[in-house]
């Protein structure tokens, strides 16, 4: 059996309002926002989609277009031959500026000190997946081209990557 | 994003705990509830921030543990049954000079306890206290006889 608790040691009723300091009008309606905008995905990874034609190659990339501080993200670029004969070498090349801003991890199949990737023997309507794996360094924005290209001819396919990075 | 569900998954579920286990263990910290309240952090740390460990996600873990505080004041404050449940209410642990044995257990704290709050209280005597009680946060209120008064008022004595 529970002790009753004297009646005259309790709080006596006052009215219960909703009431805000002046700064806490404006502090915490900003307060909520930013769970709200979280949930929203506005400060979440998002995905970017990117085709280029150029050169007989079709060079298509997926990407994060926006990440955050230390995170873990990979680039995937596929290159398909729509030259209709085999090709010996078919050069991936990770603009260096837009590298640099990551710590790189991995490049499937390995790159070379350049952040160029080679492709040996692509037959005609063969698609091969190039894999590289970043790690987020510093904050902001950073842009760079990928190419996709045959040694020696005049073109090439190229689409430009373009990430974000928040703190 | 995810750390918000998980910050708000943590809180509700801290908040239960900490309900469950009482009152005592709030104001008091023995060597066992010192390593629980250090060892809750580290657990919980894991499990909120995963392995993000960019401003932007402890700005969001913070903002939405302060907001979740705060609806909890507002309706804690707001309805008087909700700050009950959260807060819980106070217990009598002694009675017009005596212990009540079956609220000290519930809570418990041994007669020891009261009696060093006594001291405190500067009371001497057992006798002297009208009313122990244990408050919501923890702490113990000794309240004593007053000398010269027989007794409260019929209507003070009165048990809700």
């Amino acid at each position: 059996m529970r002790s009753e608790f004297p009646a005259h040691l309790r709080a006596p009723e006052a009215p219960r309002r909703f009431r805000l300091h002046p700064y806490q009008w404006v502090g915490i309606p900003l307060m909520f926002l930013v769970p709200v905008l979280a949930l929203l995905g506005v400060f979440g990874e998002t995905w970017e989609r990117a085709e280029a034609l150029g050169g007989g190659l079709a060079l298509e990339v997926r990407y994060a277009d926006r990440y955050r501080y230390k995170q873990i993200n990979t680039v995937e670029a596929w290159v398909e031959n729509r030259t209709g004969t085999r090709l010996d070498t078919v050069v991936v090349a990770f603009d260096e500026a837009y590298v640099r801003e990551f710590s790189t991890l991995m490049f499937v199949p390995a790159a070379t000190e350049a952040f160029e990737v080679e492709l040996y023997d692509v037959a005609p309507g063969e698609r091969r997946l190039v894999w590289a794996e970043f790690q987020a360094e510093r904050y902001g924005r950073h842009e760079g081209a990928l190419r996709a290209y045959v040694p020696g001819a005049p073109d090439t396919a190229s689409v430009v990557l373009s990430t974000l990075v928040f703190p | 994003m995810e750390t918000v569900l998980r910050v708000g998954f943590i809180y509700v579920f801290l908040l239960l705990v900490l309900r469950v286990m009482g009152k005592r263990e709030l104001s008091q910290l023995t060597p066992l509830e010192l390593v629980l309240l250090l060892l809750i952090p580290e657990i919980v740390a894991q499990g909120v921030v995963r392995e993000d460990f960019s401003i932007t996600n402890a700005v969001v873990a913070v903002t939405t543990l302060t907001s979740l505080v705060f609806v909890t004041s507002v309706l804690s404050y707001r309805f008087k049954g909700f700050g009950g449940f959260l807060e819980g209410s106070p217990s009598l642990l002694v009675r017009r000079g005596r212990f009540l044995p079956d609220e000290m257990a519930r809570e418990r704290v041994p007669p020891e306890e009261i009696v060093s709050e006594m001291r405190r209280a500067g009371v001497e005597h057992l006798e002297d206290v009208r009313w122990a009680v244990l408050e919501p946060g923890g702490k113990i209120a000794i309240i004593r006889e007053e000398p010269g008064k027989d007794g409260p008022p019929p209507e003070e004595d009165e048990v809700s």
